[in-house]
């Protein structure tokens, strides 16, 4: 994750690394809040299913499927 | 972190890492099984198999990439808050992180299910496939930063960076 073939303390002495936030974070920052929103949505409207336990589970009474 | 004790934690970190997103492309293998075939026996040997993959595989290669990933930022110049790549890779590791463990419970219950099941029953469990595609997806991205750390300090980076000037000033 953090290996020396890019020397952090002399290629981050560029303007772009002093004046704020870049232009990849900001846009990267409005995709994820985007994908937030969708999945909140999505959620809400019921759509995917529920995230219990029995998600993948038959309905009761369902042959071939049998409880201990 | 002395270089040679760099290199190894590099390479520990690197081995979790890509060994993650193996084990995830294996899972999706699994899945996509269960989801094609017709056969009762393999459907039900896919989703046990999912269920070892998980827990055994893609859980421990999981927080081995955390935990490696933060000792090589914390150990190294690069820091875990000073740079947005670095930032973004642990947010984006911890999400996928819990993710993961709140979604293998499901994994098990659905396994057990397979081993008793059959018929109409081992066909409604269907597969996973959302989980896995998404992420690796995720993974993916996460290997993107790593590999080209776009560039950005992050205002505790830049502050950093100032006061470690004068320091290296002759």
């Amino acid at each position: 994750m953090a290996d020396q073939s890019r020397k952090p303390d002399t290629t981050d002495l560029d303007p772009g690394a002093t004046s704020g936030m870049p232009r990849w974070v900001k846009i990267s920052l409005i995709v994820v809040v985007a994908l937030i929103l969708l999945i909140v949505i999505l959620n809400f409207a019921g759509i995917g299913g529920g995230h219990g336990p029995m998600r993948h589970g038959p309905a009761p009474g369902v042959p071939g499927h049998s409880r201990p | 972190m002395p270089p040679g004790l760099r290199k190894f934690m590099l390479a520990v970190h690197l081995t979790f890492a890509v060994g993650w997103i193996g084990a995830v492309v294996t899972y999706l293998a699994l899945g996509l099984s269960a989801a094609n075939s017709e056969d009762s026996q393999v459907v039900r040997a896919a989703w046990i198999a999912m269920e070892i993959t998980g827990w055994y595989a893609i859980v421990p290669l999981a927080v081995g990439s955390l935990l490696t990933g933060l000792v090589m930022a914390m150990g190294t110049k690069w820091g875990l808050f000073r740079h947005y790549w670095v930032l973004f890779s642990l947010a984006l590791t911890v999400f996928a992180v819990v993710i993961l463990v709140l979604h293998m419970p499901t994994v098990t219950s659905t396994a057990n299910l397979a081993r008793e099941a059959d018929g109409a029953a081992l066909d409604a469990l269907g597969s996973d496939l959302a989980h896995p595609a998404i992420g690796l997806g995720v993974l993916l991205v996460i290997l993107t930063l790593n590999v080209y750390k776009p560039r950005g300090l992050t205002r505790y980076g830049r502050r950093a960076q100032s006061r470690q000037r004068p320091a290296d000033a002759p």
